[in-house]
This record gives structure tokens, C-alpha cells and sequence, in this order.
């Protein structure tokens, strides 16, 4: 009798063995599929990628505790003494670089914001508060109230952000791009006939689309590019089912009116 | 010649994109189907790996390890096809057996068939990593990074996966032996 091979050499052979080649029709579907995929956006640079997951962690960290004091100390009521309670919100707080007359709690009137990353100006009803992002946006996802976004928080259940980012192609391309990208990053909350308004406008000489989703609360998006620079400013009203209501777009266009983008 | 065929098709040249798609696509379908072990189910996963890589390509920061982020993503296609093949059973068509396989006589017939059925018996992650580690021939660090999954994980399941093989082998063996003795 002749010695069998040991088990690792047949189970190499094994693996050794032919397997079936991906035929012409498959390739013809993905050709098919691609002409009607469209590539994904990427905006921005992307993050360092050095940057060490615990550094990340004590980062944030960090910002959840400066965020917290902040809100505590700017809320009336929310002396040394009070009793904090707890928040549904995020905190939220002024940036530093809103007009030095305007203060956190309880501005005056309406306050100037201009963003410490992505250099626009956006004007921020009274009442409201403005937090700057922490980080660009690396345009991997639809733009949220996240780091990476400036957060205007309003009374009620009104709030609004705002992002940029590098954007090849024209105002056209990046509509569709953002439609898209809400299909895409918020199809578990926005039904397929959630967007319903596509409108342009203009702020002074600069072109502008104005955008509606009726996600089971108001979504408006007002988006522009200039420079090659794409423009996203949010508003999001969670009291309002619906993608548009008069007064919500006052308000909205009260910030929008005032906006002044870099040059 | 894949580097500019990559950065082409990051730019949005569709013919770029289909001779990448014909360069990698038999290794991609051969992967395929040794993880699902279904000819149908290979397929969809690679017609569904290679227009997500269509559709993210652009966030490949690296155009030379085009095809290892490719395997990445077939990968996940494959799981994704298994998990809907655990729901619609009814609709499988296993692999034939192929009798012209050529192994330069170490594998016998009953071989064949005994790891044939050992391996679909494991997990579709263990399979992953003797498909990469055997068929592609890759180190378990590359192995680990390509399937996402820590070194110390893929060390894990090759060692599992390689032990029911070799186990399947040596039933066989010591079947084949007693039946020997009693002749």
C-alpha cells in the first residue's frame, strides 16, 4: 500500500481545485448598474489618520464635560446651587467666535456667527445659541448635527447646522448629491417620498437651492457652492411634520438673508 | 496599469472601471464561491461587490491595494449573501462537483468529498480565512487586515478551520484503514 499525503498537503490540493469564472452577463449587469450609480462624494480632507483612538476618546470626552458646565452655567436657574435635571438635547453653548455683544444664554437680538472652520457668516435669530464645529466634515455622510457641523440650537424644538467642503462639480451636481445622500444615510426615517420641495433662490448675487424633506419632522436645506466650495445649511423644525410651514421658513430665511460666504 | 486604471475610474470613467472589473472578477468569483459554496449566491456577490466598489471608490485612499479593498468588500457581500441564504433556503443550487479537477493525484475522490463536506459545515468567517489563507495564499497579518478582523481572530479561526479539515480527513483515513484490516 502506498502512504497517503498528510491532511495539510490534500487540504492544499484541495483548495487547488477549479472554480467557476464570473460570466459575460455578470459583467454586462455591473456595467448596466455603474452607468446608474452614481460615485460617491468625497468632501474635504480626510481626518489625520495618526490621530490615536484614545486621544480621539479623551478629545471628546473632554468636550462632553467643557459642553456640560457650560450649559449649566448658562441656563437660568442652573446656579451652583440649583438641581440639574436631565437634558434630551445635546449641550450646547456659544462659540468663541460670535460677535463679542451677543451672549450665550440670552442674546439681545439677532447675533452674528461666523464659523471658525469653514469662514461664513451666518446670522442667528434671537434666543438662539451657536456651537462651532469640532472637526470638518469628511463628507463621508449626510451632513448631522455632529462634530462636524456648526449647531444653532433654537427655542422649542427648532434647531439648524451648517457644514462646507471642497465639492467637484456645479450647484446642480451637488443637489442631487445631497438628495441622494439623505436617501441613502436616512432611509430608516424618511420615507421615499419624504423630499418634496426643490426650489432655487438667490442670496444677493449667489445662487442658492433650497430643499424639503418631510422626515416625520420639517427638514429644509438651503445649499450653494462657490469657489468649489459646497455650502450646506440645515434647519430642522421636530414639531412641524411637514416640508415646509410658512413660519418656519421665516425663520429660516431670516438666517439664510444675512449669510456671507468666504471669498 | 491597475494604478491608472483606478485613478481613471475614481474620475468617473466607466471603461476604466469595467477593464478593472474583468481583470479581478474570475479571482473575485472564485473567492465567492468558495466562501457560499452556490453559484448564484457568487455571483450576486460579486455583481454587488464590484458596483459598491463602483459606488466608494473614490474613498480608496490607496489605488495599488485596489484589489485587497475589493476582497474587503466582496467579503462583506458574501456574509450579507449567506445571511440571506439562511432565510430562502429553498433557492439553493450547490456548486456541482467538478470531475476534471486536476490535483496531481493527491487528492482522492473521497478526499474530495470528505472536505468538501467538512467545509460547509464552518462558518462562512472560517471559510473566509482558508479561502485567503489557501486559494490566495496570503499571510494571516494581510489575512487579518483584509477580512477587518484582528490578527488574533483570524489566527483563531484558521487554527478551527484547519483542525475540522484535517479531522474530517483522519475519520476518513481511520474508516479506510479498518476496513483494510477487516479485508
Amino acid at each position: 500500500m502506498t502512504p497517503r499525503p498528510d491532511a495539510d498537503a490534500r487540504i492544499a490540493a484541495f483548495f487547488e481545485t477549479s472554480q467557476p469564472e464570473l460570466p459575460d452577463r455578470a459583467f454586462e449587469a455591473v456595467r448596466r448598474d455603474i452607468h446608474r450609480t452614481r460615485q460617491r462624494v468625497v468632501i474635504g480632507p480626510w481626518r489625520p489618520p495618526a490621530m490615536f483612538a484614545l486621544a480621539r476618546y479623551c478629545i471628546a470626552a473632554a468636550l462632553v464635560v467643557l459642553l456640560g458646565i457650560l450649559l449649566v452655567d448658562f441656563r437660568p436657574g442652573f446656579g451652583p446651587g440649583g438641581q440639574p435635571t436631565p437634558s434630551p438635547t445635546p449641550p450646547i453653548t456659544a462659540p468663541p467666535s460670535v460677535a463679542p455683544s451677543a451672549t450665550p444664554s440670552a442674546p439681545a437680538g439677532p447675533t452674528v456667527f461666523t464659523s471658525p472652520l469653514y469662514d461664513y457668516t451666518i446670522t442667528i435669530p434671537t434666543g438662539w445659541i451657536a456651537a462651532p464645529a469640532v472637526v470638518r466634515w469628511d463628507g463621508t455622510k449626510a451632513p448631522g448635527p455632529d462634530a462636524e457641523s456648526d449647531k444653532f440650537v433654537g427655542p422649542g424644538r427648532l434647531s439648524a447646522w451648517a457644514i462646507a467642503g471642497p465639492f467637484v462639480g456645479d450647484l446642480e451636481a451637488f443637489t442631487a448629491d445631497r438628495i441622494a445622500a439623505n436617501a441613502r444615510d436616512h432611509s430608516d426615517t424618511c420615507p421615499p417620498d419624504a423630499f418634496q420641495v426643490k426650489e432655487p433662490f438667490r442670496i444677493g448675487d449667489q445662487p442658492w437651492v433650497f430643499l424639503g424633506w418631510n422626515c416625520g419632522a420639517l427638514i429644509n436645506e438651503a445649499i450653494t457652492i462657490r469657489g468649489g466650495i459646497a455650502f450646506a445649511i440645515v434647519f430642522r423644525d421636530l414639531a412641524v411634520e411637514a416640508a415646509t410651514d410658512p413660519a418656519d421658513r421665516a425663520i429660516f430665511q431670516s438666517m439664510l438673508d444675512a449669510v456671507e460666504l468666504p471669498n | 496599469v491597475q494604478r491608472e486604471l483606478v485613478d481613471r475610474a475614481k474620475r468617473g470613467d466607466e471603461e476604466a472601471f469595467d477593464s478593472l472589473a474583468r481583470s479581478v472578477g474570475d479571482r473575485c468569483m472564485a473567492i465567492a464561491s468558495w466562501v457560499l459554496r452556490d453559484v448564484d449566491l457568487a455571483e450576486d456577490a460579486v455583481q454587488s461587490a464590484l458596483v459598491r466598489a463602483w459606488r466608494e471608490l473614490r474613498t480608496l485612499r490607496d489605488a495599488d491595494r485596489f484589489e485587497a479593498w475589493l476582497h474587503r468588500i466582496l467579503i462583506n457581500e458574501c456574509y450579507a449573501e449567506a445571511r440571506r441564504r439562511t432565510r430562502w433556503s429553498a433557492k439553493i443550487r450547490l456548486l456541482p462537483v467538478d470531475d476534471r479537477v486536476e490535483t496531481g493525484g493527491i487528492l482522492s475522490v473521497d478526499d474530495r468529498d470528505q472536505l468538501e463536506r467538512a467545509f460547509r459545515r464552518l462558518s462562512v468567517e472560517q471559510r473566509s480565512v482558508l479561502v485567503f489563507h489557501h486559494y490566495l495564499g496570503l499571510p494571516l497579518p494581510e489575512l487579518a487586515k483584509r477580512l477587518g478582523v484582528p490578527l488574533g481572530t483570524a489566527k483563531s479561526r484558521l487554527r478551527l478551520a484547519t483542525g475540522a479539515l484535517r479531522a474530517s480527513l483522519d475519520a476518513d483515513d481511520r474508516s479506510n484503514n479498518s476496513q483494510e484490516r477487516l479485508a
